[in-house]
């Protein structure tokens, strides 16, 4: 654990292409990273290129979200130092009888998370922006996705309350809700040629947005936002019948 | 890993075939993909010309673009160790301001390590310098059977050396181990000397070879008669921060600002006809001036780099570099003959480009000897442009003349093997990593460059 005077951003899932994207984002403005996530190896050779170019101080941390217990671990490993955000992108997808895992690891896992964060946060008097990457997926089940939805839509519901609870201690949380991303999850379900495909980098630079700024849920690209509320908007009775 | 089929082209646009994209991003995803029975040849960034980086028959192609990471850098050697998708731009942007510099570049900076390796890019200081491939430490090689080899001169050296060159053949370049130069300032010091004809341009680049370390000839290959071959030559020295304006002298290695020039799409064909170019040619004969003065890194090394997708003015019927090597005993008659064919047809485009080279390197497929390489491009379509093809391969069978294979898409592969007469070389090597031949290209099928 590298000990900086710089406050700590704390990216989780930090091998998925969103997070890269936003790692760089960090490394550019000079900010201090800790980067989780399962593969320690890679996380090496991403901590090493953005040390390499851009002379920013890059720690990495092992974290499985699949297994309760590692959120609290993480978190305990960066207790010494004032941390400035931290934000999760880890998250699967998969099918109905992947509803459990799906579960872990794109909410509780989340939950145990942001926890330990906000109370280690209040025994230090740190304020530290939490941020979780969910899904549009999130904002109405669909037949052809709906357990994978049902696990961001558990999520959204977590970090409303959570924004809830910690608005009075001037704690920050963020929803951040992507439609299709370049990444290996659209990979073969999106056409690639598509215009509401994003590429990571826009994800990413939405993402920085919304943690510099004020907003408590950013859909990424914003045109997402109209379109969902399209989508939430219509009588159930008729989306049922629906085939999306 | 989901594969879709999508137009895959070179830099010419010419051929242009539908195939599938592995884009692994991790070492595990680069197995996964690797495992995956069928041809395959890897693929970076696309700015070979003609067909080296696309699959053959229904194989598919291996994106470098996902893995593209700096793994460690040596401040006191300048060794760079980066994986093979790493862009020479981005080597560039890290490290120039630092003091440090590529030993070789080529026209463009926009191409990746592995596929500089893969086609041992020459650059304007080749008479100095060498190949890209000299300066490389090592390199780690994913072997066509799977497993990771790393080679370098003292480790599995002829492996190293095949794949220097090899065009991509002997397995996909994982990483590579490349020494950085430092370099005095982001500046040159370029003088430029107006050669009358072929003979003059020749000379002046041969007797200014040993006090310059960057040396280049633009050519106007539409003049004929009397003034064909006449050209502009740059002949260029690094700038010493005392040599710059007090304003750059201070931040001697800064960057220039980045250029946003862009062709947003593609050009009628009457745009660059013969009337154009022809003027265009002229002006820039004309309007060159012999003098010296500090240009910075970018419009010297990279002059085309400022207009991102330049490849898109010759239209849709895309086009072809044609680039050829004579050694110096046939130089002048074969580049004179090339020349000569080149205008008769009226074909030529812009400015040609004419390079004195060093001496060969010990890498069996690697282009260059002592003499001069010509480049140029010759629009499409492939129907028209074929028999001054045909024409240029007897000029070169009749100078002892070679092409390039990162830039052609036409020669005749009769012709291949007495260009590059350690082929043979090459291709036991290639044979004993790849009995299966699992790793080609639509290049190395054509030309037959593995048996």
């Amino acid at each position: 654990m590298i000990e900086s005077a710089k406050p700590l951003h704390v990216i989780v899932g930090a091998t998925s292409p969103i997070a890269r994207a936003y790692a760089v984002d960090c490394a550019v403005a000079g900010k201090a990273l800790l980067l989780a996530g399962r593969n320690l190896e890679e996380l090496e050779l991403i901590a090493a290129d953005l040390r390499i170019r851009y002379g920013v101080k890059v720690a990495v941390e092992r974290y499985d979200a699949s297994l309760p217990g590692e959120g609290c671990r993480l978190v305990g490993s960066f207790a010494s130092q004032p941390v400035a955000a931290i934000v999760a992108f880890h998250g699967i997808m998969g099918g109905r009888d992947e509803f459990v895992a799906m579960l872990q690891v794109n909410c509780a896992a989340i939950a145990e998370l942001f926890e330990a964060v906000a109370d280690q946060s209040a025994h230090a008097g740190s304020k530290p922006v939490l941020a979780a990457v969910s899904s549009v997926a999130g904002d109405r089940g669909r037949q052809s996705n709906y357990p994978y939805g049902a696990s961001k839509a558990a999520l959204d519901a977590y970090l409303s309350g959570l924004r809830n609870r910690l608005h009075p201690l001037g704690l920050r949380v963020i929803t951040i809700k992507p439609g299709f991303v370049r990444t290996r999850l659209t990979e073969g379900k999106v056409n690639p040629r598509s215009p509401l495909l994003a590429e990571p980098a826009q994800v990413a630079d939405d993402i920085r947005r919304a943690i510099e700024g004020s907003a408590d849920v950013v859909y990424t690209r914003w045109f997402w936002s109209p379109i969902m509320a399209i989508i939430r908007s219509i009588p159930e009775f008729i989306f049922k019948r629906l085939r999306l | 890993m989901a594969m879709k089929d999508e137009p895959l082209a070179g830099w010419g646009r010419l051929p242009c075939v539908f195939a599938s994209q592995a884009r692994p991003t991790t070492r595990a995803d680069l197995a996964t993909a690797w495992a995956v029975t069928g041809r395959r040849i890897s693929r970076g960034l696309g700015r070979s010309y003609g067909d080296a980086a696309l699959p053959s028959g229904d194989g598919f192609a291996l994106s470098s673009l996902g893995m593209a990471k700096m793994v460690s850098f040596d401040e006191a050697s300048g060794i760079l160790v980066a994986e093979s998708g790493v862009s020479l731009a981005e080597i560039i942007e890290v490290f120039l301001p630092r003091g440090w510099f590529l030993p070789v570049v080529p026209g463009t900076k926009f191409v990746t390590l592995g596929g500089a390796v893969a086609a041992d890019i020459h650059g304007k200081n080749h008479h100095v310098d060498g190949t890209f491939g000299v300066h490389v430490v090592w390199l780690e090689l994913l072997l066509p059977r799977g497993g990771l080899l790393r080679c370098s001169e003292g480790q599995e050296a002829p492996v190293f050396r095949a794949t220097i060159g090899g065009m991509g053949l002997t397995g996909h370049i994982e990483r590579v181990a490349i020494r950085l130069r430092r370099v005095p300032s982001a500046w040159c010091k370029v003088r430029t000397i107006r050669g009358r004809d072929l003979d003059h341009t020749l000379e002046l680049l041969a007797t200014n070879d040993g006090s310059y370390r960057h040396t280049v000839a633009w050519m106007d290959c539409v003049a004929v008669g009397d003034r064909l071959g006449r050209g502009v030559v740059m002949l260029g020295n690094e700038a010493t921060p005392e040599e710059l304006p007090p304003k750059d002298a201070v931040t001697p290695h800064r960057l220039p600002p980045k250029a946003k020039l862009t062709v947003p799409f593609d050009l009628p064909e009457y745009a660059l006809g013969p009337l154009t170019v022809g003027v265009f040619n002229a002006c820039y004969y004309g309007l060159a001036k012999d003098d010296e003065k500090l240009v910075d890194f970018e419009k010297f090394f990279f002059p085309l780099d400022t207009i991102r997708d330049w490849n898109r003015i010759y239209g849709r019927r895309g086009f072809s570099q044609f680039q050829a090597y004579f050694p110096d005993a046939t130089a002048r008659d074969g580049l004179h003959a090339c020349l000569a064919a080149i205008g008769r047809s009226r074909q030529a485009s812009f400015l040609a480009v004419l390079k004195r080279s060093g001496p060969a390197n010990d890498f069996p497929l690697s282009f260059l000897d002592l003499g001069y390489t010509l480049a140029l491009d010759l629009p499409g379509p492939s129907k028209t442009l074929a028999p001054l093809m045909a024409e240029l391969d007897g000029i070169l069978a009749a100078y002892r003349g070679k092409v390039y294979f990162a830039k052609d898409a036409f020669v005749s592969p009769a012709l291949v093997p007495a260009m590059y007469p350690r082929l043979e070389e090459f291709r036991r090597v290639q044979r004993a990593l790849d009995p299966s031949g699992a790793v080609r290209s639509l290049l190395s099928t054509r030309l037959k460059l593995h048996d």
